[in-house]
């Protein structure tokens, strides 16, 4: 009888567990980091996939993977303590401006989600009134 | 005299005794129930479900399976709330949709209870 709220019920944590990659993501926009080493922090990208494991509707979504992009760039500084043989310093590739964007994204797609469990309990309690 | 003739008729043995007759032979279930509502129910014995047509789901074994559902539903969304309010787990989506399911599980539940009362009263209101 409540499937439908499971489905939105995926998407709402879906769509959070994206948010906090790009909370993630932004938050360690300005760390210096190794890009030699394989834990090196690079912009986390979540990537979804439909069915939802925990309710095991086939209509929800679940977050299939999170992985790191592995991109880096470089800023000359020789005077920096940590720059390598080239006189550079690394931090992860993340752009902000794009971070910022796919936040709004995803609080669009929370809000989206939660105005269809709005709807649907409003269809709820109006088949309620037949009876009530 | 004719209603010295009255009487006797009603008092005479004879006569007394062929009414009584009479109402040895009327069924006594059929006089004190002449639709037949008491005698129907108890020639049942008691336990055994009365014949219902094929499929016709027992209403009572789906009210109890339906308040079962509500009882578990009541019991996940507080279990949910204290894993929440103690740390255990942190969808806080999953939690609110609990209660929020146990919420609308209940209250058609009450407004299937009314139903039932209401029709209880208006059975109770028929005069007899």
């Amino acid at each position: 009888m409540f499937g439908m709220l499971d489905i939105s019920t995926s998407a709402l944590v879906a769509q959070r567990t994206r948010l906090d990659a790009i909370a993630a993501n932004l938050a360690n926009a300005d760390v210096k980091v190794d890009p030699n080493s394989p834990n090196a922090f690079s912009e986390r990208v979540v990537e979804f996939a439909t069915g939802d494991p925990e309710s095991g509707d086939p209509m929800g979504v679940h977050v299939a993977a999170i992985t790191p992009r592995k991109a880096f760039r470089s800023v000359q500084a020789p005077n920096d303590p940590s720059h390598d043989a080239n006189g550079n310093v690394w931090y992860p590739n993340i752009d902000p401006v794009t971070q910022q964007a796919n936040a709004m994204v995803a609080s669009r797609a929370y809000d989206a989600n939660l105005a269809a469990i709005d709807a649907t309990k409003a269809m709820f309690d109006a088949a309620l009134r037949i009876i009530a | 005299m004719p209603t010295w003739q009255c009487v006797d008729w009603q008092l005479n043995p004879d006569f007394t005794g062929r009414n009584a007759r009479i109402a040895a032979q009327r069924n006594e279930t059929v006089m004190i129930d002449p639709l037949g509502i008491v005698s129907r129910v108890s020639t049942q014995s008691p336990g055994v479900a009365r014949p219902q047509p094929a499929g016709a789901a027992d209403f009572k074994q789906e009210l109890l399976d339906e308040l079962r559902k509500v009882n578990e539903m009541q019991q996940d969304a507080s279990k949910a709330t204290n894993d929440l309010m103690t740390g255990q787990r942190d969808d806080i989506e999953g939690v609110m949709i609990a209660t929020q399911k146990a919420d609308s599980a209940f209250r058609m539940l009450v407004a299937l209870q009314n139903k039932v009362v209401g029709a209880y009263d208006e059975v109770k209101n028929i005069r007899v």
